[in-house]
């Protein structure tokens, strides 16, 4: 069960104020690479499970191993300033006494390298905060002052990043801001980052895994792709339901402004949006815009038509309503269809069927 | 025109009231601090107690200081067992009341200080490796400045301006006891008013020109000297 590489979690936390009954009762593993979203509504635990890692809560008992690392069990309980991670608060908490280039040292001066001046560039440049140094942290806007919080928790040089709703409370234009950061920093650094967060489009567009948190417990765990492809664990989350499918532009069709994209399995053909020949994309295709039928029709509409195998009908939580699941090549695709339909085409396990791809949303 | 026995009452008030303060803001940031942090159900009773001062006459303070500090008082006792001596009458026991008097005026604005700081800044230096030493002297202090200003001023003045406790544990002794309230006293019951203006004159003076630097002082921004708060 012990895998040095990955971050174990079995804690159970009980609030001790009286005006909260509230208590989170968590296990689970999460990848020691890439980004692990915690998803959840507020109120769910999110915060806190992200506070007991780092040690900013008491009252809790159960086991936090970090790479093979006991951070907490029956007999330790590593003092909070002493676990290597970096933490990123909702509302940045600056030092509001220092100014920038002051609160980046207080990291520096407290890292196990504090002489490291090739990763303060690098970090400076990174979330291109060099402008900002000179000015009082007071001074700095919401977006601003996350960018600086966040070079300050990569510059402790942390062996684990959390991250607490880093965009909550941001104006989308400031959002947009920020999220190119996150991405570069997810790949420029290959420090396992804890991503909390209730808004979906960032889940999609930052995080590898995601950890779905409800009332203090968790409901699911594992890939993205999984979580999101599975009807009852996506409902569960509050979000539709579809499959992640990664592919590349072939080439744009300059008379319809059409991008034709390879999948692997099949190719699609999209709005062109901004796209260009050869980017990478990871596309996100929803159950519901996803029909079913038996015979390849040419006289629709729809101009992706993907030849596929039923592999499950899954309930949905409208009575109405089911989520076939398709298998194309080694790409799932989900169809969300009334049960009517799912009646009237008879469909059975295994059967050819042509799946009809009405649009897909470009996570990036 | 002032004259010597003058310029030993302001010499002796400056050095009474310098004294306190400085133990005042030594022994009440470790008060003040455990005030603005603790869930303990003491909290109540050691607010109640620490703002005792500000509401008691000097006179109930002096009486019982003058006690305790007495030959069968807890202090008494001690300073005796230990070869000081007796306290009463002399500047060490003015320190002592002086302390006491003016210990509110010490232990709120720090309170209030340490209260708003909040525990965010302590979180976010805990992240980042620092341990509770480092956190309280290179985030609260400079944090919580304003309010050791605004401590030390009203500590040193109240110390300046304290009267009742002097004349019931200090009496009357010129360079030992006898600061300038006191001393002013003693001129308006001789009848020198001309005297007793000058030192009441530039204690006028003085504890305006304190107060108003402290509310013109940047620090003094949204800072209230009595905060009627509970610190929740």
């Amino acid at each position: 069960m012990t895998d040095p590489d990955t971050i174990e979690i079995d804690i159970r936390y009980q609030a001790s104020s009286d005006k909260k009954r509230f208590s989170l009762n968590a296990a689970l593993h999460i990848p020691s690479t890439g980004v692990t979203a915690i998803f959840g509504a507020s109120g769910s635990g999110k915060t806190t499970l992200l506070r007991c890692i780092a040690g900013l809560e008491s009252d809790l008992t159960g086991t936090i191993k970090v790479t093979g690392t006991p951070w907490l069990d029956a007999k330790i309980n590593v003092p909070n300033h002493r676990r290597p991670v970096g933490f990123v608060f909702q509302d940045a908490a600056l030092f509001e006494h220092l100014s920038v280039k002051g609160n980046l040292q207080f990291a520096l001066k407290r890292s196990e390298n504090p002489d490291n001046t090739a990763l303060y560039h690098q970090v400076v440049s990174l979330l291109d905060i060099k402008k900002l140094l000179t000015r009082s942290t007071p001074s700095l806007s919401g977006g601003e002052k996350q960018r600086v919080a966040i070079a300050r928790a990569l510059l402790i040089q942390p062996k684990l990043l959390l991250m607490d709703e880093p965009l909550a409370s941001l104006g989308q234009s400031h959002k947009n801001e920020i999220l190119p950061y996150l991405e570069s920093l997810a790949e420029h650094f290959s420090i396992p980052i804890i991503y909390v967060t209730h808004d979906m489009q960032e889940v999609l567009r930052l995080a590898q895994h995601i950890v779905l948190l409800e009332d203090g417990k968790v409901q699911a765990s594992g890939s993205i792709e999984q979580v999101l492809s599975t009807p009852h664990l996506a409902q569960k989350a509050d979000i539709e339901v579809g499959s992640i499918v990664r592919g590349k532009v072939l080439d744009i069709d300059p008379q319809w402004k059409l991008a034709s994209v390879d999948c692997d399995d099949f190719k699609l053909n999209l709005s062109q949006h901004g796209l260009t020949a050869a980017e990478i994309v990871k596309l996100r295709i929803l159950a519901r815009d996803v029909s079913i039928s038996i015979q390849p029709t040419s006289h629709s509409s729809i101009l992706n038509r993907v030849s596929c195998r039923v592999t499950a009908i899954e309930d949905d939580a409208d009575p109405a309503m089911v989520v076939v699941n398709l298998k194309a090549g080694n790409t799932t695709l989900l169809s969300r269809i009334t049960k009517k339909s799912l009646h009237e085409l008879s469909l059975t396990l295994d059967q050819a069927v042509f799946a009809h791809i009405k649009s897909a949303a470009i996570l990036y | 025109m002032i004259t010597e026995a003058q310029m030993d009452a302001i010499w002796l008030t400056i050095k009474l009231a310098s004294i306190t303060t400085i133990i005042l803001l030594t022994l009440c940031t470790p008060l003040a601090w455990w005030l603005a942090n603790t869930r303990s159900r003491m909290r109540g009773v050691v607010n109640a107690i620490v703002a005792l001062p500000l509401v008691l006459p000097p006179t109930v303070l002096g009486f019982y200081l003058l006690i305790a500090l007495g030959p069968s008082g807890i202090i008494g006792t001690i300073t005796q067992s230990l070869g000081i001596g007796l306290l009463p009458f002399t500047f060490w026991g003015l320190v002592i009341g002086s302390c006491v008097y003016s210990l509110p005026f010490v232990v709120q604005p720090l309170q209030n200080a340490f209260v708003a700081i909040g525990r965010r800044p302590l979180e976010a230096a805990a992240t980042l490796r620092a341990s509770p030493l480092d956190r309280f002297f290179n985030v609260v202090v400079p944090l919580a400045k304003p309010g050791f200003i605004t401590a030390g001023i009203l500590g040193f003045a109240h110390t300046v301006g304290e009267f009742g406790v002097v004349l019931m544990i200090g009496g009357n002794i010129p360079q030992e006891t006898k600061v300038i309230s006191v001393q002013i006293y003693d001129h308006v019951e001789a009848l020198e008013y001309t005297q007793a203006h000058v030192l009441s004159g530039g204690m006028l003076l003085f504890t305006f020109l304190v107060l108003l630097a402290l509310y013109n002082s940047r620090f003094a921004s949204g800072m209230h000297l009595f905060k009627g708060r509970s610190y929740d």
